[in-house]
C-alpha cells in the first residue's frame, strides 16, 4: 500500500480557503469606490448621448403598428460555463413561444439575441453582444453607413467592444456617434441602439489606436431585467409557412 | 457514481456558472468542472473517471451556447490524458500533479478548439493568448483545488480503488 503524500495538512486548509477567494472579488473590493465613481460618470454621459438619439429608438420600441410585443423577464444569476462565451439566462414573467434570434433589449438598447427557450419552463438563453460569435447588421443614419458588427469577447469597463466589418462605404466616424440596428436582416427590429463609435485607443489596447470600434451601450452583466422584442409578423409568417408545408405534405 | 461525487459535481457547476467572472483574470478563466474531472482521472479508476467526464461534459453542453459535444470532447480528452498509469504514478506529489492538471487543461482546450475550428466558429474563441493563459491559470488553481479535494478523497473515490492505492 502506498502512503498518500499529497494531502494538505489541516493547518494548511485555511490557507487554501483564503487562496480560494476569487481574485476578482479581492481586487474588486479594493477598487469599489473608484469603480462606482467611474460608473456614475459613464452613466451620465451615456444618458445624455442616448437622449439626443432617442427619437428613432423610441420609434423602434413603439408597438403602434402591432408588429412587436415586449415580453418582460428577469436575468438569472448564471453565466455560460464555457470560457470566452457570454450568455445570459432569463426567466420570463409570462409563458410565450420565443423564436430563436428574437432581440433582447434593455430600455432602448440591444443586449443580445435569443438562442433557445426551454419547452417546459419559461426560461430563455440570450447570447449577449460580448460573445465572440455575435453578428449583427448596423446602420449609422447621419453618415448613411451600413455594415456588420462582430462580437469580440473583449470589454472595456464592462461594456462590450464590437468590431466594425464589411462597411458599405469609406466613412470617417466621429467618437460618440450612435450605431443602430439596420433591420434589413429580418431578424432584429430597426433603430435599436447598439452602442457608440469610439477608437481602439480609447478602449484598452485590444485594437489599433486609430481603428474605429463600437462600444456597447449596456453592461449586460449588471442587468437584472430584460425585455424580449417578439416579432409578431415574423411569428405569423412562420406559422403560415408551416401550415403551407404541412398542407403540401398531406396533398 | 458515488453520491459525494455528484455533490462535488454540483458544487463545481455552481462555481462555474455563478462565480466564474469573479475568478477571471483578463482573458484567463478557470474551469472548475475540468478540475474535478482531472482530479478524478488522477485518483479514480479509468472507467469511472471517463464516465464522470462524459456526464459532466454532457451537462455542461446542455447549459452552454457552445456547440453540442464541445465539453464532452474536452473533458474526455483531459480524462484520457490523465488516466494512464504513467500519469497516475505521478499523482503522489503536489507539483507534478499541478503540471498534469495543466497538461489536461491543454488537452481539453485543444480538443474544444479543434471542434470549434471544424465547425467554423469564430477564431476569437480559441485564440492562442486566451487559451494559453487559461491553461496556465488552471494549472496554478489546481494546486489549491486538489489540496481541498484531498480532504474529501476517502468519500470521493471508490473503496476498492482506494485500497489499491
Amino acid at each position: 500500500m502506498r502512503r498518500e503524500s499529497t494531502g494538505v495538512r489541516f493547518g494548511h486548509l485555511w490557507l487554501a480557503v483564503l487562496l480560494c477567494l476569487p481574485p476578482g472579488a479581492r481586487v474588486g473590493m479594493a477598487l469599489l469606490g473608484r469603480h462606482d465613481a467611474k460608473a456614475t460618470d459613464r452613466g451620465k454621459a451615456r444618458e445624455s448621448a442616448s437622449e439626443a438619439q432617442s427619437e428613432p429608438v423610441s420609434k423602434a420600441l413603439e408597438p403602434a403598428d402591432g408588429r412587436y410585443r415586449l415580453v418582460p423577464g428577469s436575468v438569472l444569476p448564471f453565466n455560460d460555463p464555457s470560457g470566452g462565451r457570454s450568455a445570459l439566462w432569463m426567466s420570463l414573467r409570462e409563458k410565450a413561444t420565443i423564436p430563436v434570434d428574437t432581440a433582447a433589449v434593455f430600455e432602448k438598447s440591444l443586449v443580445g439575441r435569443v438562442t433557445g427557450t426551454d419547452k417546459l419552463f419559461p426560461i430563455t438563453r440570450v447570447q449577449s453582444l460580448l460573445d465572440p460569435a455575435f453578428r449583427i447588421r448596423f446602420r449609422q443614419p447621419e453618415r448613411e453607413a451600413e455594415g456588420m458588427l462582430w462580437g469580440t469577447g473583449k470589454s472595456f469597463r464592462g461594456l462590450p467592444i464590437l468590431e466594425i466589418r464589411h462597411l458599405s462605404q469609406t466613412t470617417e466616424f466621429e467618437g460618440g456617434e450612435a450605431i443602430f440596428t439596420d433591420g434589413k436582416d429580418g431578424l432584429y427590429p430597426p433603430d435599436l441602439l447598439i452602442g457608440y463609435v469610439t477608437t481602439g485607443g480609447e478602449c484598452g489596447n485590444y485594437f489599433p489606436a486609430n481603428q474605429f470600434v463600437v462600444l456597447g451601450a449596456v453592461e449586460a452583466r449588471q442587468l437584472t431585467s430584460l425585455n424580449l422584442q417578439l416579432d409578431l409578423h415574423g411569428q405569423r409568417l412562420a406559422e403560415l409557412l408551416r401550415a403551407e408545408r404541412e398542407g403540401g405534405r398531406k396533398r | 457514481m458515488r453520491p459525494f461525487v455528484l455533490i462535488a459535481l454540483l458544487f463545481a457547476f455552481l462555481f462555474q456558472t455563478m462565480a466564474l467572472p469573479l475568478y477571471a483574470i483578463g482573458p484567463a478563466a478557470p474551469d472548475f468542472i475540468l478540475l474535478l474531472v482531472s482530479y478524478a482521472a488522477l485518483h479514480e479508476r479509468p472507467r469511472r473517471s471517463l464516465i464522470l467526464a462524459l456526464v459532466a461534459g454532457g451537462l455542461a453542453d446542455a447549459i452552454s451556447i457552445d456547440p453540442w459535444g464541445a465539453h464532452v470532447l474536452a473533458y474526455s480528452a483531459a480524462a484520457w490524458v490523465l488516466m494512464g498509469p504513467s500519469a497516475q504514478s505521478w499523482s503522489g506529489s503536489a507539483l507534478p500533479r499541478a503540471l498534469l492538471a495543466l497538461v489536461a487543461a491543454a488537452a481539453a482546450a485543444a480538443a474544444r478548439a479543434g471542434l470549434l475550428w471544424a465547425l467554423r466558429e469564430p477564431p476569437a474563441l480559441y485564440g492562442p493568448f486566451p487559451l494559453g493563459s487559461s491553461v496556465a491559470y488552471q494549472g496554478i488553481l489546481s494546486l489549491v483545488a486538489f489540496g481541498l479535494l484531498d480532504h474529501f478523497r476517502p468519500r470521493l473515490l471508490s473503496p476498492v480503488y482506494r485500497r489499491l492505492q
